[in-house]
C-alpha cells in the first residue's frame, strides 16, 4: 500500500513534467478532474461476465423416499450461494426460463419423461414493488407478501404433455425471523399434491443448500494441495429448490418397476433464443445448463468442455470425443499421484465410464455388480443404449435403515452412485471412485479423510421435501470463513469460458457447480 | 507484484520492442497521472451546488459488487498462484470493474493478471484470451481485441463469452455483418443477459428501436447482477429518450437508480431524460453527479454544452478546460481520439485539429459513430464534400440518431442541397425535438432559413 502510493506520487511528478504546468493548473482548477486514458463514452461496453444464477443448476438428487418406499423423490437446485438476510435480496426462479428434470428409461440418452417448471412472478402492490413483504407474513396468501411466485408443472412423454400442477405457490425467500415468524408453516403450505395416478407431491422454494463439501479439495486442480480442508464451503447458504415425490410406477419404463427399475436423471435450464435478423421470429429454446452427476466437471469432464457439455443432450455425449476420452483418462488421479504419490489407477478407466456414462452392471464393465445400468431394464433395447452422462437410480433397491454417507462404496446400495441422497458425501465418494475404489472394492486409505466434511451443516427433514429450512443468518459476518466463501461465490460470478488444458478451472466452487459462465 | 513480460499476439522486432518500452514508460507516466487525477476527481469533489447525491441517500459505490469479486479472486490467486484460470478470472473481473469505474489503473491491473495467466498457460488459454480481447476493446484497440477474440473462439468454439468479445470488436471495426453473425452465435450458445444486450444493440444500430427495446427488456429480465440490471435500465432509458419519449426514459432511469443508487451511467441517462423534458436544473444535477463519479469525455461535454446553452459560459468553460486537459493526457498516451473528443474539438476547438483527430480515429476504428464525428469535423473545417461521404457512412445501417441526422442535414445545407437538408433536419427533430441543447435550436433555425429561402 505504502509502496504503491509512493509510486503514484513519483509518477505524478513525472506527469507534471510531461504535461506542463499550465495544463495541470487548468485541470486542477476545474470543477472535476480528468480520468486520463479511460474512454468508455461512445463505445458500448455491454456486460460480458454473465451472472445467470437463476439458470444455474447446482445439484440433482434422486432417491427412494425413505418414509414412502413406493415413491422416488427428485430434487434439483438452482441459484448457488444465496446469502440469507442479504436484503433486499430475495431470490426468484426466472419467469423467462424453463426448468426441467429429465428421465431416461431406455439408456439412449434421450428423455422419455420431461418434467417442466414454468414460473410466474406477481407483485401485489406494484407501487411498492421493491418491498418483498410489507409486514409479517404468516401464510402464503398473506397480503403482506408483496412479491410472490407460482408455477405450472407439466410432464411430457411421447410428445404428449399433461399438467401435474397448475398455479402452485412457491415458498418465499425467508427474509427474516421478524417478517416470517413461522417459516416452517409457509414451507408446509408450499407442498402441493400432484395430479398423478397414485398421488404425488411437489415443492418449490427456498431451502438450505443441501450440498456439503470443502471445495478447497480441488485446489489440487489449480496447483494447490490438500492442506486446507474441513470447512463446509456451502454452510449457511441457501438455494432455490424444486422437489417432487412421484410413484415409482410413474417413472418406470412401461410403468413396470419389476421389469424396468432403472431410471437415468438429469436437470437442465433453457432460455429462449433470439434471431438477430428479426427478433420476432422464434428461434426456439436453448439449453444453457445441465447437471446429472455431482462434481462431473471436476472429476471427469474437463472444464474446457464445460460450455459444450452444457449445451449437449446426454445422447450426444459420446459424439464429443474429448469428453468421453477424459472419463477414461481423467486428470485428477494423476495430480493426486504427483502430489501424494498415490499411484493413479491404470487407464482406460472402464470403471469410471460405468459410474458416469452407462450405469453399473456386470455386462457393462469391470465393476462386479448389477446395480443401476439401463441395460438391466428388461424392456430396454441393448442396441440403442449409448454412453451418456446421467445420474442413475435403481428404484428396486430398498431405502437403507441406516444410510452410510459413503453409499455404495461402503456397501449401502441405496446411495450414490446409485441415485443420490441428500446425506451422501459425494465429494469423498467421488475422490475414492476416481482413485479406483469402485473397481477394487476397497477404499484408498490415504484419502480416507476426504475433504473432512462428512455431513450437512444442518440436519435434513424426515419427510418430503426433506430439505432443511433456509438459513437466516448472514454468512459473511461469520468471520474467517468469509474470504473463502466469498472467493467461491466470486468465482460463481466471474468464471467464464473454457478453462485451460491442464487445469480444470478457476475456483473451487466451480468444481461442483459446473457452469457458471 | 512482480510480473513477467509475456508475448503479445504480434511479437515485434527488437527495435519495435525498445520503441514499445519507451512508449510503455510514457504510458505509465500518463496512466499514473490519470489515476491521480481520477482519484482526486472521485474522492475530492462533492457534486456541484444543488447537485446533491441523487435521491438524497448515502451513495454506495456502484462498483461494490465487482470490487468484492476482485478481492476474493485476489485471495484465490494468492493461495493458488499457479492457477492460470484464476488469474484470467481476476483479469476479467478488473476489466469489468473498469467498465463501471472508468479508472485507467484498473486496466493495468487487468493486463498484469491476464499476462500472468498466459505465462502460466500459454496455449489454449481461452479465459485469458477472452479477457485480453475484452481489455483491448475497453482500451479501444479493436484490432488487437479482434485478434484475441479470434484466438479465443478458435480455442473454444462453444464459449458464448468469446463470441461476445468477437462481436464487440467487429462492431467497432465497422464489420457489421460479421458482428451480427457473432451475436447470433453468442445468443444461440447462451441467450443470457449479455447476449440479449448485444442482440438489442444490433437492432438499435439498424434503427429498429422497437426490437432493440424489447430485447433490452429481455436482457433486464435475464440479468443476474445489479450491474447488469443497471446497464439494461440505462439503455432502456436512452432508447426511450432518444426516440422522443423522455418520460419513459426518466421512469427507466429512476427505477434503475432505486436499485443501484449512484450508478454513473444511470445518472447520465436520467440527466439526458430531464434534458429531453426541459428540466434543465435536474439535468444539470444528474450530469454533475455522473461526472463526479467518472468524468468521461461524453459526460463532460454534455454538461458543458448544457451549461453553455443556458448562457452560463463561465461554468461551461470549466468543463471544456477539463476536456482539453484530458486531451493532453490522451495525446501523451498516443491513443486515438474518441467520438466525443473529436466533436469537442470540432465545436469548441479548432476544426482543423478535429479533422486530424477524426482521420486518425476513423482509420483505427471505422465505426459509424466515428464516421459521424469525422464527418462533422470535416464540415466544420469547410470540407463538405468529404464530410457528406462520412455522414452517409454513419447512417448507412439506418441508425435512428437525431445527432447524426442533424450533422448530415447541416452538411447538405452547406453543399447547397436544401431538400436533402430539410429531410434530415426534419427527421432529427421528429425523432427527438430536444436531442441536443445547442444543436436542436440550430436545427430549427436552419429549417426556418431553408423554408424562408425561395
Amino acid at each position: 500500500m505504502k509502496k504503491s502510493s509512493a509510486r503514484s506520487k513519483r509518477l505524478l511528478d513525472h506527469s507534471l513534467l510531461v504535461l506542463g504546468a499550465t495544463a495541470m493548473a487548468g485541470a486542477l482548477g476545474a470543477v472535476t478532474l480528468a480520468p486520463g486514458v479511460s474512454s468508455a463514452s461512445s463505445h458500448r461496453e455491454a456486460p460480458l461476465i454473465a451472472g445467470d444464477p437463476r439458470a444455474d443448476n447446482t445439484d440433482v438428487y434422486a432417491f427412494t423416499s425413505p418414509d414412502k418406499s413406493d415413491t422416488v423423490t427428485l430434487v434439483a437446485n438452482w441459484i448457488p450461494f444465496e446469502e440469507p438476510n442479504g436484503g433486499p435480496n430475495f431470490y426468484s426462479f426466472a419467469d423467462d426460463a424453463r426448468y426441467h428434470i429429465k428421465i431416461d428409461n431406455d439408456g439412449d440418452g434421450t428423455a422419455d419423461t420431461t418434467l417442466t417448471w414454468r414460473f410466474r412472478t406477481t407483485v401485489r402492490d406494484a407501487a411498492n414493488q421493491f418491498l418483498y413483504n410489507t409486514g409479517p407474513v404468516r401464510s402464503l396468501d398473506d397480503p403482506n407478501l408483496n412479491v410472490r411466485q407460482s408455477y405450472d408443472l407439466t410432464a411430457t412423454r411421447n410428445g404428449r404433455t399433461t399438467v401435474l400442477a397448475r398455479n402452485a405457490p412457491v415458498a418465499p425467500s425467508r427474509t427474516g425471523v421478524a417478517s416470517m415468524p413461522d417459516y416452517a408453516t409457509l414451507r408446509g403450505q408450499a407442498v402441493r399434491p400432484l395430479q398423478v395416478a397414485g398421488g404425488g407431491k411437489a415443492f418449490a422454494g427456498q431451502a438450505d443448500d443441501s450440498f456439503f463439501a470443502d471445495l478447497r479439495v480441488f485446489d489440487l486442480l489449480y496447483g494447490g494441495n490438500l492442506s486446507e480442508r474441513g470447512q463446509d464451503t456451502l454452510a449457511g447458504y441457501n438455494v432455490n429448490s424444486v422437489a417432487l415425490q412421484l410413484p415409482k410406477k410413474f417413472l418406470a419404463l412401461r410403468g413396470d418397476t419389476a421389469r424396468n427399475p432403472v431410471i437415468g436423471v438429469w436437470s437442465t435450464t433453457e432460455r429462449n433464443g433470439v434471431d438477430v435478423s428479426d427478433s420476432r421470429k422464434a428461434r426456439g429454446w436453448r439449453q444453457v445448463s445441465r447437471l446429472g452427476n455431482p462434481l462431473v466437471n471436476e472429476v471427469v469432464v474437463p472444464l474446457k468442455y464445460k460450455d459444450a457439455f452444457n449445451t449437449l443432450n446426454p445422447s450426444q455425449d459420446h459424439t464429443v470425443k474429448p469428453v468421453v476420452d477424459k472419463v477414461y483418462d481423467p486428470i485428477l488421479p494423476k495430480l493426486i499421484q504427483k502430489v501424494y504419490g498415490i499411484p493413479a489407477p491404470a487407464t482406460p478407466r472402464d470403471d469410471l465410464a460405468e459410474i458416469y456414462l452407462t450405469g453399473i452392471c456386470k455386462a457393462c464393465g469391470p465393476i462386479k455388480a448389477d446395480l443401476n445400468a439401463q441395460r438391466l431394464n428388461k424392456d430396454a433395447a441393448v442396441r440403442r443404449i449409448v454412453p451418456a452422462e446421467e445420474l442413475r437410480l435403481n428404484m428396486a433397491v430398498p431405502p437403507a435403515a441406516h444410510p452410510n454417507r459413503l453409499g455404495v462404496l461402503a456397501g449401502d446400495l441405496a446411495g450414490f452412485p446409485n441415485g443420490r441422497r441428500l446425506t451422501d458425501d459425494v465429494l469423498d465418494i467421488s475422490l475414492q471412485a476416481v482413485e479406483g475404489a469402485a473397481q477394487s472394492g476397497t477404499l484408498v486409505p490415504a484419502l480416507a479423510e476426504g475433504d473432512k466434511v462428512n455431513a450437512n451443516d444442518v440436519p435434513f427433514g424426515r419427510s418430503f421435501p426433506y430439505l432443511a429450512l433456509p438459513h437466516v443468518k448472514d454468512v459473511n459476518t461469520a468471520g474467517s470463513r468469509a474470504v473463502e466463501q466469498s472467493s467461491a461465490r466470486t468465482n460463481a460470478s466471474v468464471a467464464f469460458g473454457g478453462a485451460g488444458a491442464l487445469l480444470l478451472g478457476a475456483g473451487g466452487w466451480r468444481l461442483r457447480r459446473r457452469k457458471r459462465a | 507484484m512482480h510480473l513477467p513480460r509475456s508475448t503479445s499476439p504480434s511479437a515485434g522486432s527488437d527495435q519495435d520492442r525498445s520503441g514499445r518500452s519507451r512508449r510503455t514508460r510514457r504510458t505509465l507516466v500518463v496512466l499514473g497521472l490519470g489515476t491521480a487525477m481520477f482519484t482526486a476527481g472521485a474522492l475530492g469533489l462533492a457534486p456541484g451546488p444543488g447537485g446533491s447525491t441523487p435521491d438524497g441517500s448515502a451513495r454506495p459505490s456502484p462498483a461494490r459488487a465487482e470490487a468484492g469479486s476482485v478481492a476474493a479472486l485476489q485471495e484465490h490467486v494468492r493461495r493458488l498462484p499457479q492457477d492460470a484460470p484464476g488469474w484470467a478470472a481476476l483479469g476479467m473481473a478488473y476489466v469489468q470493474q473498469a467498465r463501471v469505474t472508468a479508472d485507467p489503473a484498473t486496466y493495468r491491473r487487468a493486463e498484469q493478471a491476464l499476462r500472468v495467466s498466459l505465462e502460466r498457460e500459454p496455449k489454449g488459454n481461452t479465459d485469458a484470451e477472452t479477457g485480453m480481447g475484452a481489455l483491448e476493446a475497453a482500451r479501444h484497440d479493436f484490432g488487437a481485441s479482434l485478434a484475441w477474440a479470434r484466438r479465443a473462439v478458435s480455442d473454444a468454439p462453444y464459449s458464448s463469452l468469446a463470441h461476445g468479445v468477437l462481436a464487440d470488436a467487429y462492431t467497432q471495426l465497422g464489420r457489421y455483418e460479421e458482428a451480427f453473425a457473432a451475436v447470433q452465435r453468442m445468443s444461440d450458445l447462451k441467450p443470457d443477459a449479455p447476449a440479449l444486450a448485444r442482440a438489442s444493440y444490433t437492432f438499435e444500430l439498424r434503427g429498429d428501436t422497437g426490437q432493440a427495446t424489447a430485447l433490452m427488456e429481455r436482457s433486464l429480465d435475464a440479468s443476474g447482477t445489479p450491474a447488469e440490471r443497471a446497464f439494461a435500465r440505462a439503455h432502456l432509458s436512452l432508447l426511450a429518450t432518444e426516440s422522443g419519449r423522455p418520460g419513459t426514459g426518466l421512469r427507466q432511469a429512476d427505477r434503475g437508480l432505486r436499485e443501484l443508487p449512484g450508478d454513473a451511467a444511470l445518472l447520465e441517462a436520467r440527466g439526458r431524460a430531464h434534458q429531453g423534458l426541459g428540466h434543465t436544473a435536474r439535468a444539470l444535477d444528474d450530469y454533475t453527479a455522473a461526472v463526479a463519479v467518472a468524468p468521461l469525455p461524453g459526460r463532460l461535454l454534455a454538461l458543458g454544452e448544457l451549461r453553455e446553452s443556458l448562457g452560463d459560459t463561465r461554468a461551461a468553460r470549466q468543463q471544456y478546460a477539463v476536456l482539453r486537459a484530458q486531451d493532453q493526457v490522451r495525446r501523451a498516451g498516443r491513443r486515438p481520439a474518441d467520438v466525443d473528443e473529436i466533436l469537442f474539438a470540432a465545436d469548441h476547438g479548432r476544426p482543423a485539429d478535429a479533422v486530424a483527430l477524426g482521420r486518425q480515429a476513423v482509420r483505427a476504428r471505422p465505426f459509424l459513430a466515428v464516421h459521424d464525428a469525422y464527418g462533422w469535423a470535416l464540415h466544420r473545417a469547410g470540407r463538405d464534400r468529404e464530410a457528406l461521404a462520412e455522414a452517409d457512412l454513419a447512417l448507412a445501417l439506418g441508425t435512428r440518431s437525431a445527432l447524426f441526422l442533424y450533422h448530415r442535414g447541416m452538411i447538405h445545407q452547406a453543399l447547397g442541397e436544401p431538400a436533402a437538408a430539410r429531410a434530415d433536419l426534419g427527421s432529427a427533430l421528429r425523432l427527438d425535438p430536444r436531442f441536443h441543447p445547442l444543436h436542436a435550436p440550430r436545427t430549427r433555425a436552419a429549417l426556418t432559413r431553408i423554408d424562408a429561402t425561395p
